[in-house]
């Protein structure tokens, strides 16, 4: 998520957020850079600060892939995705990896390092901001 | 033009047209086909198509059945697949709740094991898949020489099941361990290839032929 091994700032200041929207952009489709819209993004970090972004391409949340629970007062706009309902569906595959973790942009709560993350059978875990992990991004068009 | 896909809605008509289209050649499946049933129990079950490399066509459980089971009651995979409490419930039990049309169309399938040097041939209307089956060939197919792999177990996340309460669970596969008396292998709640204790209880996800 970031070189420095923090969630100071929470997925506003990740090192990840960057590189989605600069790099991995431009490496999509023209057609769809087109008409990909920004989505906004609020986050409330540990110090009561409420953050808010606009990004074009971005990690899901843990409320939007597990949702609603006490996680979810860090991201109070986000609400579950119908497709990750059943834990099967949140296994997602990483190159010759196979099933692997893959990060997600909830910074964990109590933590200065850690952010959410997605295990290799589905459930849900956290690791440091540090850790290279899978990366499986969406965006919206409308 | 943006493309987008859109599996085509077909009609089910019956298991007895099924089976005739697929003894004619005519089968309308593909593999990740999908059809739901309802066992005797109200258990909701998926079954997803898939077909093996010599083209043999299988009814496989999305995923695992609400009941977990051993293989045997102790640790032994003593007699390998052909001697295990898991076949003979399956064949019984378990066949029992399965719908009567359902009942009526399941062709009995040779299952092939070499077990201490000899070959141990059974002939079951419901089954587990084999690590060949799920895994495809590698240094434990030996000794079940005619399974090969199906097609919709190619990738870990494909080969991921529920199990009621447990989420993502792991489920047998009918395969002993060879090198080991106790052991029969398994798929992990991430995909994986495991061996573990007969005794243990794991998830089930069984397989069934029509032709």
């Amino acid at each position: 998520m970031s070189a420095a091994n923090t969630n100071t700032g929470g997925w506003k200041d990740t090192d990840i957020r960057h590189w989605l929207n600069t790099e991995l952009f431009s490496k999509l489709p023209d057609e769809l850079q087109e008409i990909i819209v920004p989505t906004k993004i609020v986050q409330v970090l540990d110090d009561g600060e409420r953050v808010e972004t606009e990004d074009k391409v971005f990690l899901l949340s843990r409320t939007q892939m597990f949702g609603i629970g006490l996680w979810s007062d860090v991201e109070p706009e986000d609400t579950q995705i119908d497709i990750f309902t059943v834990q099967k569906n949140r296994v997602k595959r990483c190159g010759d990896k196979g099933a692997w973790w893959y990060g997600l942009r909830s910074p964990q709560r109590g933590s200065d390092k850690k952010f959410a993350s997605v295990n290799s059978s589905g459930a849900a875990d956290r690791g440091s901001a540090d850790r290279n992990r899978g990366i499986s991004p969406c965006f919206c068009v409308s | 033009m943006i493309p987008y896909f859109r599996k085509e809605a077909r009609e089910f008509v019956s298991w007895a047209q099924l089976q005739q289209d697929i003894i004619n050649g005519e089968s309308p499946l593909e593999s990740f086909d999908q059809i739901l049933i309802r066992l005797k129990n109200a258990e909701l079950v998926m079954l997803t198509v898939g077909h093996d490399e010599k083209g043999k066509t299988y009814f496989c459980f999305e995923d695992c059945i609400n009941e977990e089971r051993f293989m045997n009651p102790t640790w032994t995979n003593e007699g390998g697949w052909a001697a295990t409490d898991m076949r003979r419930w399956l064949n019984n039990t378990f066949f029992d709740l399965l719908p009567d049309e359902l009942q009526a169309v399941i062709k009995p399938t040779r299952i092939v094991q070499i077990i201490d040097g000899k070959q141990v041939m059974t002939e079951d209307n419901i089954f587990l898949f084999s690590k060949t089956q799920m895994f495809g060939k590698g240094d434990w197919s030996d000794i079940e020489p005619e399974d090969t792999h199906i097609d919709i177990f190619n990738t870990e996340k494909q080969r991921v099941k529920e199990c009621g309460k447990h989420g993502t669970w792991w489920y047998w596969l009918r395969s002993p361990n060879s090198g080991n008396s106790n052991y029969f292998c398994l798929v992990s709640y991430s995909g994986n290839a495991y061996n573990y204790y007969a005794s243990s209880y794991r998830g089930v996800a069984p397989g069934f032929c029509i032709a």
